[in-house]
């Protein structure tokens, strides 16, 4: 049997196995004794922002949306699709494909080795054929659509369109109805064999299980495989942002905002140690309890939908406040204004204590969730750190790395204000 | 409704006081509590936009902490727990929330009792609001009324949600249900805080009221707290069981609305019959075989077989005995989008499903229950719902009673269900 390496927190009293196996796929164990589900996870580190890349001596260009387009199509095998075989055992799947992931799930109650066995089975069998590939169009057209008519979905990508000049990241996930009609059988096979990988993946399952049944079934149904390497080719991006605000005009009663702020990204510990001061960051300069979300509140600048998050992958980083307002560049102003003052005077020191809590707080409490946990997990690793290295770096913060974070984040020259205003 | 208490050896519900039951579902796997206070009341016209302003205004604060940033500063000392409030619908009832969510006490470095701290917490800004001269202060309500309003006016912004809303209110008009749970913008402007004290009053006097405490806590503190809170008020006219009744509809209605939109959204509402736990199992696996999967007849035939959309699936409001379809399609083809879905539900009308997609549907909706055993959001949502609706059955129970469900039933519920309202919302014309 299989050798687990144990990675353990004290701190939460929680651990994850880790184990590589022959073929090169890692996998993550995360036990959890009293739940009733099972929830699995099989990614590859290939999403959107993938579309140029060097394999096997070639340098490639594929059209986008087409690692989103290859989600929905591996769904499918000569056989039926895998939906249907999942039907026999119960379990509710799914998949998803975001800007440097995909990933396929399930959570089951029962029968969980049938269902495992489903999941690597169908996701190591490609089947593509001109017939299968053209009837999708319909459906991902239609959910093009859908995100085009969502203002929340068009103010985010507006937004990466003013702060990103190279970068895919501003590319739509799921691309246009024009560039997946582009997408052929041979160009998923190219891509399913550069990505698809098992080096290239991994298998992370949370829940009360015996890991043994894990490696057993991964023996049975993972086939051999011989590493291959994939490299993403991404142009360079400048510092610089592309506009400073953008509008577009869509159906809605109450204007739409997102104020982003470009940061440099990174991957491993120093990944984890940004996003944990960051988020304790951006608890002082506008959580619930900060001055600044006061003023804007009680004057009506924002209402109780604001949002504050770190959003970072492989290969990108920003800081992105959103929410409803009638008046979003006074909100950006007022951000600005308060940022300025908290670079020049420095962070109080008991808000820092107080927000550091609440970030370790927050973060403890997503290992209730054993889908949270297969997910992060995915997360993480695909950026090369864990789920407890950011715990950590929360619970043993100081004052100075934070202020030192905050100095470096917000600066006038790199955000961008992204607007959806009603139809005049 | 029934109030009847239910002791298991995982579930705790009793009465401590009049028309308060409190819940304890201790589970030592969380890592995390929650505190919900539920504040159910009939759903009218006239009180809507009165309820649904209590919990944000009351989330302000309170004597001890008498504005949002100092109760919010305690919260984050507290690990950041969130102590919020929301409005909801459930069948013909408006049902008003309070709830805290806290680390579990043994997680705190600091040794606190986060727990206990919250408990005083969410228990002060329901009993003992922030006031000034009595009643709730001027600014803290005109903040509130433009918030509501902003998100009353905000549903527009979600064309699904919108779509729903719509489709509510149109078939529904003369019950209830089809009242916005929010109220209506010309309501709100005219709340003042005085009248919003008497319905601060009211809410705490008549509502039926259902507490959980939900997590690996300890109950005792929490339970003697909201008993004894709830002992300091006059309980009277307490709100008992009322509901407009399941209608048949008379004929078809056909609504069609057009906003500047790419996508059309389809969506229908049919009435079925939820008159005792075994016709609403029956109904339910009916809906799902139908379109709560995506093995289901909407999902294969709809999407998969034909290409018209991305979502098309069925779902069952139980407290209302409404089956509801909702699909995103192309407008052009909406009269076969339309036709399909009628069809797959005159297929299982007539008894042509497989038994495989009997027993699917029977284990899709199993594994949906038993997962709600691994989350406080949807322990607590599972049984405010089921004791709402007089149903007292535990996910387990309630699974095992639809694996029993055979098919000549699913055929009877099916056929007790017929259209209702189709509602189309579409793109502009050409000129428009």
């Amino acid at each position: 049997m299989a050798e687990f390496k144990e990675i353990k927190s004290d701190r939460l009293n929680e651990k994850i196995l880790y184990t590589r196996h022959k073929s090169g796929l890692d996998i993550y164990i995360a036990p959890k004794a009293g739940y009733s589900s099972q929830y699995a996870i099989f990614g590859t580190k290939y999403g959107s922002i993938d579309n140029h890349f060097r394999f096997e001596g070639e340098d490639i260009t594929v059209p986008e949306g087409i690692a989103h387009y290859l989600e929905h199509k591996l769904f499918e095998s000569e056989d039926g699709d895998a939906f249907s075989r999942y039907a026999k055992t119960g379990a509710s799947a799914n998949a998803y494909t975001s800007f440097d992931k995909t990933c396929y799930l399930f959570s089951s109650t029962s029968r969980f080795k049938e269902s495992l066995e489903i999941l690597l089975d169908f996701v190591q069998h490609p089947y593509f054929t001109e017939q299968t590939v053209k009837k999708e169009q319909g459906i991902i057209g239609q959910e093009i659509k859908m995100y085009d008519d969502s203002p929340d979905w068009r103010v985010f990508f507006n937004l990466l369109g003013a702060l990103y000049h190279n970068h895919p990241v501003k590319i739509d996930i799921a691309g246009t109805v024009e560039s997946i009609s582009r997408i052929t059988p041979e160009l998923l096979y190219k891509c399913y064999g550069a990505f698809y990988n098992l080096s290239n993946m991994l298998l992370c399952v949370s829940g009360d299980i015996d890991p043994n049944d894990v490696i057993e079934v991964v023996d049975r149904v993972i086939k051999d495989n011989e590493p291959k390497k994939v490299e993403s080719i991404f142009d360079p991006e400048p510092d610089t942002i592309v506009k400073p605000r953008t509008e577009q005009q869509l159906s809605v009663s109450v204007p739409l905002f997102n104020f982003g702020f470009k940061d440099k990204p990174a991957l491993g510990k120093e990944a984890a140690r940004k996003e944990a001061l960051t988020d304790i960051v951006l608890e002082v300069v506008c959580g619930e309890a900060s001055p600044l979300y006061r003023r804007l509140y009680d004057s009506g600048l924002i209402n109780a939908n604001f949002s504050k998050q770190y959003f970072s992958g492989r290969s990108f980083a920003s800081v992105i406040f959103g929410g409803e307002s009638h008046y979003p560049d006074k909100v950006a102003d007022e951000i600005i204004k308060e940022t300025n003052r908290l670079k020049k005077e420095g962070m109080n020191k008991d808000d820092f204590e107080a927000a550091k809590r609440t970030v370790y707080g927050r973060l403890a409490v997503t290992f209730d969730s054993v889908e949270n946990i297969a997910n992060n997990i995915a997360a993480c690793r695909f950026m090369d750190y864990l789920p407890f290295d950011v715990i950590d770096e929360a619970a043993n913060a100081e004052y100075n790395s934070a202020q030192e974070r905050l100095n470096e984040i917000f600066s006038e020259e790199r955000c961008a204000l992204s607007v959806i205003s009603p139809i005049k | 409704m029934r109030m009847e208490d239910k002791v298991t050896d995982r579930i705790k519900r009793k009465n401590i006081g009049k028309g308060v039951n409190f819940t304890v579902i201790r589970d030592e796997k969380f890592k995390q509590n929650l505190i919900s206070v539920y504040f159910i009341m009939p759903l009218a016209r006239e009180t809507a936009s009165a309820n649904a302003m209590l919990p944000l205004l009351l989330k302000h604060g309170s004597r001890e902490y008498p504005d949002m940033t100092a109760l919010n500063r305690r919260l984050n000392e507290l690990y950041g727990a969130r102590l919020d409030g929301s409005t909801h619908k459930r069948g013909d009832y408006q049902i008003m929330a309070l709830f805290c969510e806290c680390l579990g006490d043994n997680y705190a470095f600091g040794g606190e009792k986060v727990l206990e701290s919250c408990a005083n917490l969410l228990k002060s800004v329901i009993f003992d609001p922030a006031f000034e001269n009595g009643t709730f202060r001027e600014k803290d309500v005109a903040i509130e009324k433009r918030n509501l309003i902003d998100q009353i006016d905000s549903v527009l912004n979600d064309k699904r949600q919108y779509a729903l809303v719509k489709l509510k209110e149109t078939m529904c008009k003369d019950e209830a249900y089809g009242i916005f749970e929010l109220g209506r913008r010309e309501d709100v402007e005219k709340l003042t805080p005085d009248k919003l004290y008497n319905a601060w009053k009211t809410m705490l006097s008549s509502a039926a009221v259902e507490i959980f405490l939900v997590g690996p806590g300890n109950a005792d503190y929490v339970e003697k707290s909201f008993a004894d809170a709830f002992s300091n008020i006059d309980r009277t006219n307490i709100v008992s069981a009322s509901s407009d009744g399941i209608k048949k509809p008379e004929k078809v209605n056909t609504v069609v609305e057009r906003l500047p939109v790419t996508q059309a959204k389809l969506v229908m509402g049919l009435r079925g019959s939820v008159a005792a736990p075994d016709n609403t199992d029956a109904l339910h696996l009916a809906t799902v075989i139908l379109g709560g999967s995506p093995h289901s007849k909407l999902f294969a035939n709809v999407r998969e077989k034909m290409s018209l959309c991305y979502y098309c699936l069925s779902y069952l409001d139980k407290q209302k005995g409404i089956v509801f379809i909702d699909s995103g399609i192309e407008e052009s083809n909406y009269e076969k989008a339309r036709g399909e879905i009628l069809r797959q539900l005159d297929e299982l009308k007539a008894g042509n499903f497989s038994d495989d997609e009997m027993k699917n549907a029977k284990l899709y909706l199993q594994n949906a229950l038993m997962q709600v055993e691994d989350s406080l959001d949807s322990l607590m949502g599972y049984y405010l719902a089921q004791f709402i609706s007089g149903d007292t059955r535990a996910p387990k129970e309630m699974a095992d009673a639809i694996m029993k469900v055979t098919r000549d039933e699913v055929i009877k519920a099916a056929n007790g269900v017929s259209l209702d309202t189709v509602y189309l919302l579409a793109g502009l014309k050409e000129g428009e």
